[in-house]
């Protein structure tokens, strides 16, 4: 073939380029350029606008679904804090309550005397839980 | 399953909630009519839908393969200057490793999402432009020569169009320089695209397939 083939494709994508550009032209003369060619405009915009619908539905599903995937995955982290504290002591689970629960632990101190070891263990479970999820979403949003 | 890419910025879906696609969308498929013009006179077939559906997904971060794009309104605040750029960039024939679209619409005529398994197959049709056997190279080549040829052939019928297909050859693609580059007014470079678009109308390429 005697000819530069990739200064054609060049052309070609300059060609194509000018000849979709709509620079300056109305909504209705860029309609009747495409009639022009053939097409039955409305109804391929009619089209084209349930797409972008479809598409948009399609976007948010999906963007509840990473979301919701994600959150099920630090969830799942969460569970390496299940039986971990069951050899502490009474008292070193509600140091780390009130470490982790900040001054609305400090305010519930009193309810957390009167109840049992093993559901203060529960609470530092949850609340341990808690904090990796906090940390792991602050790290997402940064 | 439709899933977004990582790198994609979701809060962009209000800034596209907000858009005006009545205006938009006209321009968007003029482009994309075009650009699969240019795949149709290398002798493949991709549907103008195709494109600017593919674009649209991709500016909701749900494009084929993960493909999205982050619309910066504050560097391109309009959404069909955006859009044509993804087409540009997905159907551009300088840069093959970004052809990876659908070749075909992937929704009905309705708007409803065609079959899962279509869409499947759909995702797979790349590089529309690249020839894959012997025999589709050589159709590739002889409709480039055909296309030389035939703008060779107008330049020499119309010194005018000649002087705006000259302009083409050099990679001007915006109708105001091709009005600097050649002194003519710009309702006159807009005539002889529209008369350059109508010209190659009658160019027939051999079809691949």
């Amino acid at each position: 073939m005697d000819i530069d083939k990739e200064k054609y494709m060049k052309i070609l994508d300059t060609l194509t380029d000018v000849l979709g550009r709509s620079d300056e032209q109305s909504t209705e003369e860029v309609m009747a350029d495409i009639r022009d060619e053939g097409i039955d405009v409305d109804a391929a915009l009619t089209r084209l606008k349930k797409a972008q619908l479809s598409i948009s539905m399609a976007a948010k599903r999906s963007a509840l679904d990473s979301a919701r995937e994600r959150r099920l995955k630090l969830v799942e982290k969460g569970h390496e804090f299940i039986g971990k504290f069951s050899d502490w002591t009474r008292d070193q689970v509600i140091e780390r309550i009130k470490e982790l629960g900040g001054p609305e632990a400090g305010l519930a101190y009193r309810d957390l005397e009167t109840m049992g070891t093993e559901e203060m263990i529960s609470i530092l479970e949850d609340l341990e839980m808690s904090r990796r999820i906090a940390m792991e979403e602050g790290n997402d949003s940064e | 399953m439709l899933q977004h890419s990582p790198n994609y910025d979701p809060t962009i879906h209000e800034e596209l909630k907000k858009a005006d696609w009545d205006a938009v969308l006209p321009r968007v498929l003029k482009y994309a009519v075009f650009r699969a013009k240019g795949f149709k006179w290398l002798g493949d077939e991709v549907e103008p839908e195709a494109l600017v559906q593919e674009a649209i997904a991709r500016a909701y971060g749900i494009g084929i393969r993960g493909n999205c794009r982050n619309w910066n309104i504050e560097t391109c605040p309009d959404l069909g200057d955006f859009l044509i750029g993804i087409i540009r960039s997905m159907t551009s024939h300088r840069a093959e490793h970004e052809k990876e679209f659908p070749s075909e619409s992937f929704f009905n005529e309705d708007g409803s999402s065609k079959d899962a398994k279509i869409l499947e197959s759909v995702s797979e049709t790349i590089g529309a432009s690249k020839p894959r056997t012997p025999e589709e190279e050589i159709i590739e080549n002889e409709n480039i020569q055909a296309l030389k040829d035939e703008l060779d052939r107008l330049s020499v019928e119309s010194e005018d169009l000649g002087m705006v297909i000259l302009c083409i050859e050099d990679g001007i693609s915006k109708p105001r320089q091709i009005a600097e580059a050649t002194g003519f007014e710009k309702e006159k470079v807009n005539s002889l695209l529209k008369k350059l678009r109508m010209k190659l109308d009658k160019f027939k390429p051999k079809m691949k397939k």
